[in-house]
Formats: C-alpha cells, sequence, structure tokens
C-alpha cells in the first residue's frame, strides 16, 4: 500500500481526509486492497448507496406509473420488472447488509477495543463478492430485467418467466456468501477479541445486535441459497423439483425460500434495534431502562423469528394446521419485540432529552417500527390476511418495518457516528430538518397505502379502478418528499466532509469504547488498549442530573449497574 | 499462553490483528465450525425436500432407489471415510515440525482419494446417463415421482462434488505451501481448518449414501 | 490446544501413537457401512430399514465429528455452533411437515 502519490487534499493539514486511517493512504489501491475494517466499511457505504438509488430510481419510476388508474406511463412488462428491481436491489443490496455491513464493521472493533476484525481478508472478501453479486444485478438491469418479483416464486421462476432469472438469483446468492462471510466473521471477533473486561454482559447493545444478526445471517442465508440453487437447476436444467406437473409441489420452494426470507426481516431490523439502543440512551442523558431483557429479547427474536415464516403462505393452501401453528407462533415473535419498545420508552423517562438528528430518527424508528409491528400482529390473525394477503395493506406494513424501521435506524446511525467516521460534524439545523421530513414523507407515503389496501387495492398492479387513485397520488406525493428528505443528506453530508466542523473524539459525551479514540480513528485504533470496568450506558441511571455534573461523575458516580427495576 | 515462545516461528503464520497464534487458532477454528454449521443449513433445504417427496412418493422413490448403482456408491463411502481417517491424522501430525512431512504425505493421500472418488462418480455418472437416469422425456423410469428422486439424486451429488473439488484444491494447496514453508505449516490455523472442511464433505456424503443408495434394495 | 508450542520431543507422539485411533475408528466405520448395506437387503419393512440405515448413518456423523474432527477435545462454545446446525435443521424439518404432515 504505497503512500507515494497522494492527492491534493493532502496539500491542507485542515483535511479530514490526512487524519487517522482516511490519511493511511489516498490511492484507489489503498482502498481496493485494504484489510481496515473502517476502510472496508467505507466501501460498503459507498457501494449500497449507489444501490440504494438504484432501487430508489425503480420505485420512483412505479411510483409515477401509478399517479394515473390507467396503465400509462411504463408496459405492463416493464412494471413488473421495476418492482422486482426495487424489491432485489433493496432486500439485498440494501436492508439485509446495510446496517451490519457499514456500521457493524466500522463500528464491532471500535466498540470492542480491538485493532480489527478476526479476519479481515476474508471482511475484504464479502465486500468484493457483493460487489460481484452487485454485478451481476447490474447486468439484469442492463439486460432487460426480471419479472418474477423479488419473492423468485416457483413455478414462474423456473418455468415460465423469460426474463433474466439465472443472472439475478445468481446475484442474490453471491452477494448472500458475502453476507454469511460478514457474519462469520462478527460471531468471532465478538467470542474472542473483546477488550479486557469487556464481559458478555457489559457490551453495547449495539454489539449484542451484531450478534444475533450474525447467528441469523449464518443459519438463514445458507438455506436461501440452496433454495435459489433448486429453482436455477429447474430452470437451467431442466429437471424437475417444484413443478406439479411433474410431481413436484411449487409450494416446497415457498416454504425453503421463507425460512430464510422471514427471518431475513429479522436481519434487517435487529441491527436497527441496535442503533437506537445506542442513541437513545445517549440522547436522554439516561441508563438504558433493563438492559438485560433487551438482550434476551434479542436473543428471543433472532431464535423465534425462525419459528413464523409460514404467515406468509397462509392462503397459500398449505395445511390450515400448519396456518394455527404459524399464526400462533407469529404472535409470540411481537412479545420480545414490544418488550423493546417499553424499554426505549421507559429510558427516555425522567431523561434529560435533546433532540439531535440522530435522536430524532431514533424517535421515528420507534413510532414507526411500532406501527409495522402492529400491523404485522393483524395480519398474523389468520381471517384478517386472508383478507389482506397481496393487497397494499401488507405492502405499507413491511414499509413501516423496513423502511420506517431499519432505513430511519441508518440515518440515525449515519448521523450519530458520522462524527466518528468523517471527523467532522455535520450541519445540525439541517439535519433536524431532514429527519422531520423524512418522517412526515414516509407517513405521506404508505399510510395511504394501509387504507387502499384494506380496501382491497391489490399490490404488483400497474393500472387500478379509479376509486383508488386519491390514495395513489398521495402516496406518489409523498415518495417525493421523501427521495427530497433521502437526497438532503446526501447532499449536506457530502458538504461536512470539507466545510464541517472538525469533530472531537467524543462529541456527545456518549460512553463506549468508539468514543476513546480519536475521530476519525488511528488505523489502528486505539493507542493503548482499553480496560472496561462497568457496564455500558454509563448515564445517570435515575433520570436528570446537571449536565456538567453528570459528564464529570460518569467516571465514578454511575459505577453501579447491577440490575434494574 | 504465557510460556516462551519462539518469536520467528511465529511470525510466520500469525496475521493481522492477532497477537497470539494459539489465540488466532482458536479463533479460526469457531469460525470453521460456525461456517460447518451454515454449510450444513445449506444441504439442509436438500434433504428437507428430498424427505418431503419421499413422503410423498414412498413407492417411487423406492424404486428409483433401486436404480442407483450401489458398487460405486459403496466403493466411495468407503474411499471417503478412509480419506477423512486419514485426514483426522493431519492435524495431530502436523504441530510437530519432525512430523511435517508425514502430515503433508497424508494431505497427498487424502486428495489423492478424493481424486478416486470424483474419478468413479465420473463412471458412475457416464452410466447413468445410459441407461437414461437423466430426468426427462427419456427417462427409464414412467413411475410418478420417480423422476424427482433423480433430480434429487444429481443435485445432491454434483453439489457434494463441488464441495469435495474444493476440498481437493484447499488440501493440495496446504500441501504445497507446507512443503515450501514448513515452520509456517506447523504453526498454522489452515491445517486444522482445512481438515475440518473435509470432514464436513464426509458426512455430508454419509447421509447422501444413505438416503440415495440404499432405498429399494432386496425388493 | 495446551502445548502447541513447545518443541519438546519427550512430548511428540509416534506416528504410531497418532494414527492408532483414527484406524480403530475407520475400521469400525467400516464395519458400520458393511452392516448398512448388507441390512438394505434385508426381507423387512423399509420403514425399519430407512430407520436402521439412518441410526447408522447418525452413528457415523457422531464418529466422525467427535473423533476425526476432534469435537471431543472442545469447549462448550464450538460445541453449541456444532450443535446449532443441528438444532436449526431440525426447526426447518419440525415446522416444514407441520404443512406436509397435517395436510387434510
Amino acid at each position: 500500500m504505497s503512500d507515494a502519490v497522494l492527492d491534493k487534499t493532502s496539500a491542507r493539514d485542515e483535511s479530514t481526509f490526512d487524519k487517522g486511517y482516511l490519511g493511511a493512504g489516498h490511492t484507489l489501491r489503498s482502498w481496493l486492497f485494504t484489510t481496515d475494517h473502517k476502510r472496508i466499511a467505507i466501501l460498503y457505504t459507498l457501494t449500497l448507496t449507489v444501490f440504494f438509488f438504484v432501487g430508489g430510481i425503480a420505485i420512483a419510476l412505479v411510483r409515477i406509473e401509478l399517479v394515473t388508474p390507467a396503465q400509462d406511463f411504463v408496459s405492463a412488462d416493464e412494471y413488473n420488472r421495476l418492482f422486482t428491481l426495487h424489491g432485489i436491489v433493496m432486500v439485498w443490496f440494501f436492508l439485509v447488509p446495510s446496517i451490519p455491513a457499514t456500521f457493524g464493521n466500522f463500528l464491532l472493533p471500535l466498540m470492542l477495543g480491538s485493532r480489527d476484525l478476526a479476519f479481515p481478508r476474508l471482511n475484504l472478501f464479502s465486500w468484493y463478492l457483493t460487489v460481484i453479486g452487485g454485478a451481476f444485478t447490474i447486468y439484469v438491469l442492463l439486460a432487460g430485467g426480471v419479472d418474477t418479483g423479488w419473492t423468485f416464486y416457483t413455478p414462474y421462476s423456473s418455468i415460465y418467466s423469460n426474463s433474466h432469472v439465472i443472472a439475478a438469483a445468481t446475484a442474490v446468492f453471491v452477494a448472500g456468501f458475502g453476507t454469511i462471510a460478514t457474519g462469520i466473521n462478527f460471531i468471532v471477533t465478538i467470542h474472542t477479541m473483546r477488550a479486557p473486561g469487556l464481559t458478555w454482559f457489559r457490551l453495547p447493545l449495539f454489539v449484542w445486535s451484531m450478534y444475533t444478526v450474525s447467528i441469523v445471517i449464518v443459519l438463514a442465508t445458507p438455506v436461501l441459497a440452496m433454495t435459489l440453487t433448486l429453482m436455477m437447476a429447474e430452470r437451467f436444467l431442466g429437471v424437475p423439483i417444484f413443478n406439479a406437473s411433474e410431481g413436484g409441489d411449487p409450494l416446497l420452494f415457498q416454504h425453503l425460500f421463507w425460512f430464510y426470507s422471514h427471518p431475513a426481516v429479522y436481519i434487517m431490523i435487529l441491527p436497527a434495534m441496535g442503533v437506537v439502543s445506542e442513541v437513545i440512551p445517549c440522547f436522554a442523558r439516561r441508563r438504558l431502562f433493563g438492559y438485560d431483557f433487551m438482550v434476551y429479547a434479542l436473543a428471543a427474536i433472532s431464535l423465534i423469528g425462525f419459528f413464523v415464516w409460514g404467515h406468509h403462505m397462509f392462503v397459500s393452501g398449505q395445511s390450515p394446521y400448519a396456518n394455527l401453528v404459524f399464526s400462533f407462533l407469529s404472535f409470540i415473535v411481537a412479545v420480545p419485540s414490544a418488550i423493546k419498545v417499553f424499554n426505549w420508552t421507559a429510558t427516555l423517562y425522567g431523561g434529560q432529552i435533546s433532540y439531535e438528528a440522530p435522536m430524532l430518527y431514533a424517535f421515528g424508528f420507534v413510532g414507526l417500527f411500532t406501527i409495522g409491528g402492529l400491523t404485522g400482529l393483524f395480519l398474523a390473525s389468520i381471517p384478517i390476511d386472508v383478507q389482506a394477503t397481496d393487497t397494499y395493506f401488507v405492502v405499507a406494513h413491511f414499509h413501516y418495518v423496513m423502511v420506517g424501521g431499519t432505513v430511519s435506524a441508518f440515518f440515525a446511525a449515519l448521523h450519530f457516528w458520522w462524527p466518528k467516521i468523517t471527523g467532522r460534524m455535520y450541519p445540525e439545523t439541517w439535519a433536524r430538518f431532514a429527519a422531520v421530513l423524512m418522517f412526515f414523507g414516509f407517513n405521506f407515503t404508505f399510510f395511504p397505502q394501509f387504507i387502499m389496501g384494506w380496501a382491497g387495492m391489490p399490490r404488483r398492479y400497474g393500472s387500478y379502478p379509479p376509486e383508488f387513485q386519491v390514495y395513489h397520488v398521495l402516496s406518489s406525493a409523498g415518495a417525493a418528499v421523501l427521495a427530497i428528505a433521502y437526497l438532503l443528506p446526501f447532499a449536506y453530508m457530502i458538504w461536512s466532509l470539507r466545510w464541517g466542523q472538525r469533530a472531537p473524539g467524543n462529541p456527545w459525551q456518549a460512553t463506549g469504547l468508539e468514543w476513546q479514540t480519536p475521530s476519525p480513528p488511528p488505523k489502528h485504533n486505539f493507542d493503548r488498549v482499553p480496560t472496561v470496568e462497568h457496564g455500558p450506558y454509563d448515564y445517570h441511571h435515575e433520570g436528570y442530573v446537571d449536565q456538567k455534573e453528570e459528564i464529570a461523575g460518569s467516571m465514578q458516580t454511575a459505577q453501579t449497574d447491577g440490575d434494574q427495576e | 499462553m504465557t510460556a516462551a515462545r519462539v518469536a520467528p516461528v511465529e511470525s510466520s503464520a500469525l496475521r493481522e490483528p492477532w497477537k497470539d497464534i494459539v489465540r488466532q487458532r482458536q479463533a479460526v477454528e469457531l469460525g470453521m465450525w460456525a461456517f460447518l454449521a451454515s454449510e450444513l443449513l445449506f444441504f439442509s433445504g436438500l434433504f428437507a425436500g428430498y424427505t418431503i417427496y419421499r413422503s410423498l412418493y414412498p413407492q417411487a422413490f423406492w424404486e428409483a432407489g433401486a436404480e442407483t448403482d450401489l458398487w460405486y456408491g459403496g466403493i466411495n463411502t468407503a474411499i471417503l471415510l478412509v480419506s477423512s481417517a486419514v485426514m483426522a491424522v493431519v492435524p495431530r501430525a502436523a504441530r510437530w515440525p519432525e512430523l511435517g512431512l508425514f502430515a503433508r504425505t497424508m494431505l497427498w493421500l487424502a486428495a489423492l482419494l478424493g481424486m478416486a472418488f470424483l474419478v468413479l462418480k465420473g463412471f458412475e455418472y457416464r452410466e447413468d446417463f445410459r441407461q437414461h437416469l437423466w430426468p426427462g422425456p427419456d427417462f427409464k423410469l414412467r413411475i410418478e415421482g420417480a423422476e424427482l428422486f433423480f433430480a434429487f439424486y444429481w443435485i445432491l451429488t454434483s453439489i457434494h462434488a463441488v464441495h469435495l473439488i474444493i476440498g481437493i484444491a484447499l488440501v493440495t494447496r496446504l500441501a504445497i505451501a507446507g512443503a515450501r514453508d514448513p515452520e509456517w505449516f506447523a504453526e498454522t490455523p489452515a491445517v486444522r481448518a482445512t481438515a475440518l472442511y473435509w470432514g464436513l464433505v464426509d458426512i455430508i456424503w454419509t447421509v447422501v449414501f444413505v438416503v440415495i443408495y440404499l432405498p429399494g434394495r432386496g425388493g | 490446544m495446551s502445548g502447541t508450542t513447545q518443541r519438546n520431543d519427550k512430548n511428540m507422539p509416534t506416528i504410531g501413537a497418532i494414527v492408532r485411533r483414527p484406524a480403530w475408528v475407520l475400521l469400525v466405520l467400516l464395519i458400520a457401512l458393511a452392516l448398512n448395506i448388507g441390512a438394505a437387503f434385508l426381507p423387512v419393512s423399509p420403514f425399519l430399514k430407512t430407520g436402521f440405515h439412518l441410526i447408522v448413518a447418525a452413528l457415523t456423523v457422531a464418529f466422525i465429528a467427535f473423533i476425526f474432527m476432534e469435537l471431543e477435545k472442545k469447549g462448550p462454545t464450538i460445541h453449541l455452533f456444532a450443535g446449532s446446525g443441528l438444532v436449526w435443521i431440525a426447526i426447518l424439518f419440525l415446522l416444514i411437515f407441520s404443512d406436509y404432515g397435517l395436510r387434510p
């Protein structure tokens, strides 16, 4: 990694690009062959940002089509390809890797007080797998797209579809192994690289969320890989697997697919919960309420998440007795999720709350996730699901969880750790404005979808009866607002890299090892291996306290981190 | 772990960010077991599909199983069992530099056994094609569900073969790199990781053999 | 894992000592394979035969994992990870058969 070629910024000692790990090399080579987890996190962030906008453009075209009831902007076939592309890209090239691959990669070693992940070269390899998978997706896009929907249901995908199914499935397959590699890396890192004194129940919840999500990734993703392999074998080699005319069962595909894809929802939401559990205590200046229960809830969600996949198949023709089992189990999984929501709320109680942008995003997360979760309970109930299956009600439900939840948390994390990652502060006023706009735009887009879905508007149609137009127009207008809310951070974050205020090591007076090193952190993370003597969230453990006293006192007073009330 | 260590030997296998080869080895081993759990789930999708179809078409699976070649399957199973026993010796021996040559010889032996498996598999596939056992219009059996059995036969055995090919490549690489740098060979976690992977390939085959080759025998 | 870095010849096992245990286990596994193949030709119900095959396969897998792959010498964490693969397979089979096993 030669530093012989320096870019112009190195001439000015002001530049954030010369500090810490960012200054460890300015060549393309120093980035593409880096094994530094922080640089790999940046590579992931750039890659995922590209895919976020690819998926966003696809859905923008869909929303434009839906402004009028007639199929007039794109053809029905193009419409199918657009929403499929949106789904595949957003699920596998944004949401699933989003928080783990970017913030997880960057923060996990910092939070653990270690120099890097356990297997730095494997980490780089994961990124390359994601990029190769992404390249297949781009190929699909340029070659004309795929029209199966993101779920690749057989026998349509394996026999009938005349689109680029094999390339799209290969993209998902390859990217999936990238995620598995990241998961294994995280698991081993958390097991073996914790700083002295950092016991399991002193780990920040973000680390716990990375641990549980990694387990889910490692155990669920291979089943998806095999499912897609079987589908591709049927399509490419002509061997019958799911083909009913040869005695096969298309439902087998759905079972195997959802064995992965329901836990995949938890792959998306668990890291978001981890982020919010870091942000809320910090800006409430209050110790996280019920730390132990938050850990158990994460574990319970990741385990029970494997037991509920059949609720995606209530109307598929699976056994009605199986429906009962899966319905019951789906209600169960709401319990640990509710525990988490209540604990976040209880953390706020008596706190000294301030409303910086990360906190606004975190509030957005809690509210939208709660709506998404509660409507999930509606759908877990079989009679209601039968009515709502394949309607916009379902679309709105999972967007509240995945976009309102995960994407809000992604932006909370982006703002919260931006000073640490870049060494610059983002512009607070703009950020608050964007956070509020995002919350508003999100509800503007998706709340009408609950209503029209309940009224019977089916998903995946480019034309519809005129009585639904008002909701579609509202939704499309909201999407435009949402698009602006996503573009704003993109603009002011780039602005802040050059003109943002210089960030100190710990701008939020937050606890956690990642704040004990300079911003941006040096290449080796810590000059001295930190030692941990107490639990996380060492803010005030009761509630309000004078802020100055609290910061000074966080060293001595709040060491009592036993059981909570 | 605080025992005095010879620094140059350590450094040849030690990788960033580790400061301690013992710790690094433990980490690789844990990672490898997590990967093996992942691989088990990868194959479980296939086995679940097989089990479901077998429960739906027991008679067809019974008749179709009888069409597989038990000689090839049985001999190949024995070959893989021997190769795993051979591979089991490798990590036990490789850590002693004096036994390094022996360990590398065992690696070559395991790789050769793996290749013997693949060669036999190739002959078996040729025989299967001749007998029209590839699902399609010319398929040998008429009973509904038999084609499903053979769909699983081809996919299970070929994905297993891909794993075996990867295994042979890893073993060969280890043997060559170990001969080039015996000090590294004595310390590297790659020895145990490779042996674990080889064990998994045999474990998968053990189940494949039972579900593919044994049904339908003796009427 | 203790003593991995020691270069003391007194601790070094002979090749015979290293080979002995895997060789015995191999012998057992080959006999089990022969038994399994032999059992396939017995004139009993397919259900019983398949059950027997699977038990023998499970024992073979256990021998490979515990002896050849040295799972016997590992700590609880690795046991947990190795076991998690099996537990999750059990989840998959159990719930997938809640559909196929209970179809009216």
